[in-house]
């Protein structure tokens, strides 16, 4: 089995926290000051820049758009997770990478049903860790489908 | 209803029916969550499910300080749209009707999910419906999904 299965990745946009499964993250690039490319950009669907990565750009989208989330770290300041998408790599931006953590860790959290409609398109999971709510974050929902690594 | 819950928010007095009562607590913490329904300021997490918290600023007009709101008590009512969270300073009361009076509202009275007063120890208490406060925090849900799914590559 391999080391990553079974793990969530624990993020922050703003101070809102999310969990990604590892499985679906190619990498993590904390430093991408000197990698993004900010004139290149389709905001109208949610690309803030492009990422030089392994020799190729790829799009970067910043989630915090979508979701509406005050963030106060400046975008060129982000870390960038990178996931496998199917029609190649892509990136999104978020604040702060803060674990990771055995999925046994986390208890699953209801949603009403007036909690689901509301964040429908948005997220569709919430599970607690150490009794704090995590979204689990649906990269499709913010680009293309994405398969696991 | 036989019992009554007496509660205030600010300046704002309101009673709920003891039946929707499920519980109260104090302090919970409150998180910022993305995409709420309207009215809603946060949840707070209870018995594994998140809870939405009513915001009494934008529902009630009631001016609290986040300090206050920090240490008052979020009264879970139950509701047909699932437990919603009121929030109450630390004076609450629970008082059988017959200790007090049922008044109508006026005509100029335009509070969300409020049907009646409840006249109580010389003080006037907004009484709320519960289920048409929760039916007022869904409107907008429509109106407010994406269309698109969020980013895609153009076609």
């Amino acid at each position: 089995m391999s080391k990553i299965e079974g793990k969530k990745l624990v993020f922050r946009l703003g101070e809102v926290g999310f969990l990604i499964d590892l499985n679906s993250v190619v990498e993590v690039v904390e430093d991408t000051s000197k990698l993004l490319d900010f004139e290149c950009n389709d905001i109208s669907c949610g690309i803030v820049s492009s990422m030089r990565y392994r020799q190729v750009m790829i799009p970067v989208v910043d989630p915090t758009l979508k979701l509406n989330i005050l963030s106060p770290v400046k975008l060129s300041d982000k870390t960038a997770i990178v996931l496998h998408g199917v029609e190649g790599r892509w990136a999104f931006l978020v604040d702060l990478v803060e674990n990771i953590v055995e999925a046994s860790k986390f208890n699953a959290c209801c949603l009403s049903a007036m909690l689901q409609h509301a964040a429908l398109g948005f997220y569709s999971q919430v599970k607690l860790l150490n009794d704090e709510p995590l979204i689990v974050m649906e990269p499709d929902n913010y680009y293309g489908a994405t398969v696991a690594a | 209803m036989k019992k009554v819950g007496l509660f205030h928010i600010g300046e704002f007095a309101f009673a709920l029916s003891l039946e929707c009562i499920v519980k109260i607590v104090q302090s919970a913490k409150l998180y910022k969550f993305p995409s709420l329904p309207m009215l809603v300021s946060g949840v707070l997490v209870n018995d594994n499910s998140l809870v939405p918290l009513i915001d009494s600023v934008c529902v009630y007009g009631a001016k609290v300080t986040q300090s206050e709101l920090a240490s008052s008590y979020q009264v879970l009512v139950s509701t047909e749209y699932g437990v919603v969270a009121l929030p109450a300073n630390l004076s609450g009361k629970i008082v059988a009707t017959t200790k007090g009076e049922f008044l109508e509202l006026t005509d100029d009275v335009d509070i969300i999910g409020a049907v009646g007063k409840f006249l109580f120890a010389s003080d006037e208490y907004y009484i709320l419906d519960v289920n048409s406060l929760a039916k007022e925090m869904t409107q907008g849900i429509w109106q407010s999904q994406p269309d698109t799914g969020g980013a895609r590559r153009h076609q």
